[in-house]
């Protein structure tokens, strides 16, 4: 390894490093002032776990076929969410399309764009699309799609107008409070009564 | 180094490393990578992702063949529960067969096949090993007792197949178990011409008398008995069977017994023959006297048995266990058959036909046998399957040495068992989750098995292994096995018409509604006559050797939730121990921990003493099943080899192993052992936990209004003395008070809090008042037999860690429910009462006001919840619990080594460090339950909502569910006569009801004094 080499590769590191860090300290502005009593450092650590999460809101990571979009699907072509989604009507959770449900019209349809092409090298493959997740709870929630799908609750609500993304963003925090409002606001709905019982959401 | 050098240097590559590392110890600070959602590639027709699917089957634990549902999840096995429509079983577990996920996942199971080089296992690929396995069959050409194969105990069509392979191949097939009942099934051949082990249905009897039979935890087909013995013994409708056990030692049996008469070993058939004299059965020399003289119990003991073996028919009498099986075993057994024909229980209580298949073992004599012709050298290739020989024989007949002399030996082991670590190659077998088959405990009761999921390691089921092997040697083996696989061959076998076998797949098999009961077979004959069991050696003591209840021969040691599991009756965990009755204990100045040293002639060892209240004090008792040379992490170097300690003599007519067959000197080593028993003093301490009430008062009506006076119990919710007048419009049995009645109108306890506002309930917290349920428990003690099923299905249903055995001399824990075992003095001894005890949900819950994070608090229905990710582990709730049921993480319990982690139940947190835990009546199956009712539009129906423990439960002692419901089981449970709430006194209104065990033994109930002091 030429000397060349080595600097601008410990350049390269020192400045990954420093980004990190930089963004770090973003999601600390959020602290305001120092902590002073135990209430004062328990609202502040709130205040930075939540300010990351401010920070996720709004991000569309990078997926595995980027060309993917729920745009065309859901939006320009009304495919209907569940027709993928099919858990999402009987089952805690909504699943993601399996691969020979990608291929059962993709065999046909747009077999030459690259996003297919793609797809199509998955399931030549036989492997799964490691697709990255945008939408998450703690691992202590038990969220369940089919109660708020039947409840007729919109996917918009809690996903944002999704059918009109081309890369999917986390359009809600899906923090406590998120949840809360909304069960607090239906608490007296004559047909889908809420709950704000805690068991109601955490397992 | 004048060299030019290329590449990096190594100051350079430490440079940059440094540099790499703090870069990655910020990254350490950012929130974690974004989690990947991987979906199926092809999606499989029977799952739906966050929904269990369940698979019918057959338990493989042991040869009881019960049925099992899987539950699964995303394709993993998480809980295994019984199957309602198996007759032998009818929904039960027992603890083994909740374990046998811990069997599955085990991370000492043999990942793939083994090759052993050097004394050392390297790994082989499949197709080499059957290659090599072939070679090797090929080699010995099909000669006559060349090949000597060794197996489990089986029914079905495996066994069917086994047989057929080594006739095609003349291989000598060898079934050997250690616990095969050789003289039961000895004695029933001479008694009824059957051959097997009759069908117990103490249901049908009034009269139970056990001459040391462990029929509640080991002998026989525990469940089916377990459940028989309910109905007689449980009281309901006021009328309970007796149930007299007679053993050398208190077994977990004896615990649920009416009346405990210590025996002296082996004298079992005397005393049956006596008795048949006694009440004109025929036969003669065995006058009461003469008995009373050589069993050592007094004459007007078993003069008043003999009264009421006369008033009391039909009258069902069992036979010594293994631990009572000496040298006249046979003998026994067939006075024991003999004395029940005088009583008239055959074909009634006692089915001789077609009774229970334990498979076509050889006996002890014949696994002796098979050793020698190994040992000549005769056998050229050896084979085992699903048997240890080397663990159980190993001393007795020389098994590794004789194992030497073969060429090859492969085992199809799917544990290092001791016997594999001998063999040359492992090819291991799927486990039983994993595997295809059927079994037949009885004839007419065909299970079916079928994996739950796919295999775990790189196993292939042995079956279709066999049958590779057949095809491969060509000629007439290869046409008799025509199918492609073991599930083709088990098809065809079925009647072949696949259609028709999937369907009975989801049933579990070819099931009937009962145990057939053929009734009394034929046979008959005299009265037998017996022989004075041959015991030997030096020694004041006689070594008492009895099946673990949970690792029975040992295939359960190496399951961390059966160590860590306190056995029921000395409430020791991890460790071996042997057991003294209080008088030798006291003689030779020893208590629980102290190490003696006992010497039976031919060998020495040192074990750890637990006190058994109930022993005959020239009796030492070492249950089986520690003592493991290989086997696993967990299972080796823990105790002694009982099997290898004990002489190797048999009983004489049937070749069974005899264990009963030497005596012992026993010394005190001076040496102490920190042993784990968590049943303290066994006393209650005039604490009432477990009540009873005497059986003649029994469906009377209460001696006292039912309302108490002068408590500060909310009206209509005392329970304790029945029911009490509710305020309008609740029900009177309510246990636990609605919010209102907490915050405003009757409890005073909360008056003071409130007007200072100290607490107040969060917004919206008024909806309490809408909840339509209010979970409640009850649990009848008079049908609780300790067994501990309910406390492995907890630990596999809520993740529960196990914390070993250093942690646990520290009180640490963490079992959710915990079996209390307390022992009390009533009229003519001591009888023992057993409480089941986890979260009470209180309704006026102590943990509850003293959590500073509202962590735990209590929910609409009822529930007394805690979140997790809430608790700051202050500890102040379980401290302030009167029950002790809360258990605390200390550490990250490193207990889910991998693949154990596998059967983690994604319904439920798992918990870490420094949180506080509890039962939470299993939750997640309330919504699972409300959730399957909304989809179906409808209520929920009682008993749609079962907790683990009341699944698995074999006498069906728990019973939940809605206490808002006046018609449910559970509210008619809490409105019996015998219903009452631990310390309720302290006003902590329980959801948890218990029902006082129903005793023959006291004259009244003994006082409680909180109560006692109300009522004056």
């Amino acid at each position: 390894m030429r000397r060349t080499h080595f600097l601008s590769l410990l350049i390269l590191t020192v400045a990954v490093a420093g980004a990190l860090f930089g963004l770090r300290s973003m999601a600390d502005v959020q602290v305001a002032g120092q902590p002073t009593s135990p209430g004062d450092q328990a609202d502040s650590l709130r205040n930075a776990l939540e300010g990351v999460k401010q920070a996720q809101q709004g991000q569309a990571p990078g997926q595995p076929i980027p060309q993917f979009s729920h745009k065309i699907h859901a939006g320009d072509n009304h495919i209907p969410c569940l027709y993928c989604h099919i858990g999402a009507d009987k089952s805690p959770v909504a699943r993601v399309p399996a691969v020979s449900t990608c291929m059962g019209c993709h065999k046909l349809v747009g077999t030459d764009k690259p996003g297919v092409i793609l797809l199509t090298q998955y399931w030549n493959r036989q492997q799964a699309i490691p697709w990255v997740k945008v939408n998450d709870v703690p691992d202590h929630v038990r969220f369940t799609h089919e109660r708020h799908v039947q409840a007729g609750i919109a996917c918009q609500t809690c996903h944002g107008e999704i059918q009109t993304e081309d890369h999917v963003k986390l359009a809600h925090t899906l923090n406590m409070g998120f949840c809360v409002t909304c069960h607090k606001a239906r608490l007296n709905d004559p047909v889908h009564a809420t709950s704000l019982d805690c068991a109601t959401c955490h397992k | 180094m004048n060299e030019p050098h290329h590449g990096i240097s190594r100051r350079d590559f430490l440079k940059l490393v440094g540099a790499t590392a703090g870069a990655a110890s910020l990254t350490g600070c950012l929130p974690p990578k974004a989690d990947r959602l991987i979906a199926y590639v092809n999606p499989p027709n029977d799952d739906i992702v966050g929904l269990s699917t369940w698979y019918a089957s057959t338990c493989g634990e042991c040869p009881a063949g019960c049925g099992i549902h899987v539950r699964t999840r995303e394709g993993r096995a998480l809980k295994v529960e019984g199957n309602p429509a198996h007759p032998v079983n009818k929904g039960t577990l027992c603890v083994r067969g909740q374990a046998s996920l811990q069997g599955l996942y085990n991370p000492d199971r043999v990942p793939g096949p083994k090759w052993k080089r050097g004394g050392r296992w390297l790994d082989v690929k499949w197709d080499d090993a059957i290659w090599m396995f072939h070679e090797k069959l090929a080699a010995v050409g099909g000669a006559a007792g060349a090949i000597q194969f060794w197996t489990g105990g089986e029914t079905g069509t495996w066994n069917a197949l086994l047989d057929e392979w080594c006739g095609a191949h003349g291989a000598e097939r060898v079934a050997y178990e250690p616990f095969d009942y050789a003289p039961v099934r000895e004695a029933a051949k001479r008694a009824f011409g059957t051959g097997t082990v009759p069908i117990v249905d103490p249901s049908k009897a009034k009269y139970l008398l056990s001459l040391g039979a462990d029929f509640l935890d080991t002998w026989g087909s525990p469940l089916a008995q377990a459940r028989g013995y309910d109905a007689f013994h449980s009281a309901r409708g006021g009328v309970m069977g007796k149930h007299v056990q007679v053993e050398p030692r208190l077994s977990l049996t004896g615990h649920s017994a009416d009346e405990w008469i210590g025996i002296r070993p082996g004298t079992e058939g005397v005393l049956a023959l006596g008795l048949a004299q006694a009440l004109g059965g025929g036969g003669s020399g065995y006058e009461l006297a003469r008995v009373a003289q050589d069993c050592d119990i007094p004459a007007d003991t078993l003069a008043r048995l003999v009264k009421e073996l006369q008033d009391n028919r039909p009258a069902l009498v069992l036979g010594p266990g293994a631990g009572g099986s000496g040298t006249n075993a046979t003998e026994t057994w067939a006075a024991v058959f003999y004395l029940n024909r005088v009583l008239g229980a055959v074909g009634t209580s006692l089915l001789p036909s077609p009774g229970y298949d334990m498979g076509n073992t050889v006996s002890f004599r014949g696994a002796r046998q098979a050793v020698q012709r190994l040992q000549s050298g005769t056998v050229k290739l050896l084979l085992v399957h699903n048997t240890n020989p080397a663990y159980w024989i190993g001393n007795a007949t020389g098994f590794a040495q004789a194992a030497s002399k073969a060429e090859f030996k492969v085992s199809f082991s799917p544990y290092y068992d001791e016997t594999a670590a001998l063999c040359d190659l492992i090819l291991p077998d799927h486990h039983a989750l994993e595997s295809w088959g059927d079994a037949e405990p009885v004839k007419g009761v065909r299970g079916l098995r079928q994996p739950a999921m796919r295999p775990v390691f790189q196993t292939r089921q042995t079956a279709d292994v066999l049958m590779g092997a057949a095809k491969a040697s060509g000629g007439t083996a290869a046409a008799q096995f025509p199918d492609a696989t073991f599930r083709d061959y088990l098809i065809r076998r079925w009647g072949g018409n696949a259609d028709q076998f999937n369907a009975l797949l989801t049933k579990g098999g070819d099931l009937p509604a009962e145990l057939p009961a053929g009734g009394g077979a034929g046979g008959g004959g005299g009265v037998p006559a017996i022989a004075p069991p041959a015991i030997a050696g030096q020694g004041d003591f006689t070594l008492y050797a009895y099946p673990h209840p949970y690792h029975a021969d040992g295939a359960g040691a190496n399951k961390p939730w059966l160590l860590e599991m306190p056995d029921p009756v000395t409430k020791v965990a991890w460790d071996h121990w042997c057991e003294l009755s209080p008088d030798a204990a006291k003689k030779l100045n020893v208590d629980y921990g102290d190490v003696l040293s006992i010497d039976s002639g031919n060998g020495k060892v040192e074990l750890p003493v637990a006190i058994n209240p109930l022993m005959r004090p020239d009796v030492i008792a070492i249950p089986t099943g520690y003592g493991h040379g290989e086997y696993g992490r967990y299972a080796q170097g823990r105790g002694v080899n009982l099997f290898d300690f004990l002489p190797a003599a048999e009983d004489q007519a049937s070749g069974g192993r005899a264990f009963l067959s030497t005596r012992v000197r026993v010394a005190n080593t001076g040496k102490t052992w920190t042993l784990v028993h968590t049943g303290g003093p066994g006393r209650q301490m005039d604490r009432a936990v477990a009540r009873a009430i005497p059986l003649a008062l029994v469906g009377a009506a209460p001696a006292k209004p039912a309302e108490p006076v002068g408590e500060p119990t909310p009206a209509g919710t005392d329970m304790a003395h029945g029911p009490a007048a509710g305020p309008e419009g609740t029900p009177p049995f309510l246990t636990m008070p609605t919010f209102r009645d907490r915050t405003s109108q009757l409890n005073g306890l909360h008056e003071k809090e409130l007007a200072k506002d100290a607490w107040q309930p969060p917004t919206g917290y008024n909806q309490y008042n809408r909840a339509h349920h209010r979970w409640g428990m009850a649990i009848d003690l008079s049908s609780c037999t300790g067994c501990s099923s309910c406390v492995t299905a907890c630990y596999a249903e809520n993740n529960i860690a196990w914390v070993g055995k250093q942690n646990m001399v520290r009180g640490r824990e963490m079992a959710w429910l915990r079996i209390e075992r307390y022992y009390e003095d009533v009229d003519g001894g001591t009888e023992a009462r057993f409480v089941p005890m986890m979260c009470q949900h209180c309704g006026n819950a102590p943990c509850e006001t003293v959590c500073p994070v509202y962590a735990t608090y209590h929910n609409p229905e009822g529930l007394n919840v805690q979140v997790y990710n809430r608790c700051v582990g202050t500890r102040y709730c379980s401290n302030n619990c009167p029950y002790k049921v809360r258990a605390f993480n200390w550490f990250d319990y490193d207990c889910w080594v991998s693949p154990l982690d596998w059967q983690l139940n994604p319904d439920i947190t798992t918990r870490s460090k420094g949180v506080m835990e509890k039962c939470t009546f299993c939750l997640q199956r309330i919504r699972e339950q409300k959730d399957i009712a909304r989809d179906e539009s409808r209520d929920l129906r009682d008993g749609d909502i079962t907790p683990a423990c009341a699944q698995g439960c074999p006498t069906q002692a728990i019973t939940f569910g809605d206490l808002a419901d006046p018609n449910s089981r559970v509210t008619k449970a809490a409105q019996d006569q015998r219903s009452y709430h631990v310390f309720r006194d302290l006003n902590t209104l329980p959801s948890v009801t218990y029902l006082k065990k129903v005793s023959r033994r006291i004259q009244k109930e003994t006082a409680v004094p909180a109560e006692a002091e109300v009522e004056a």
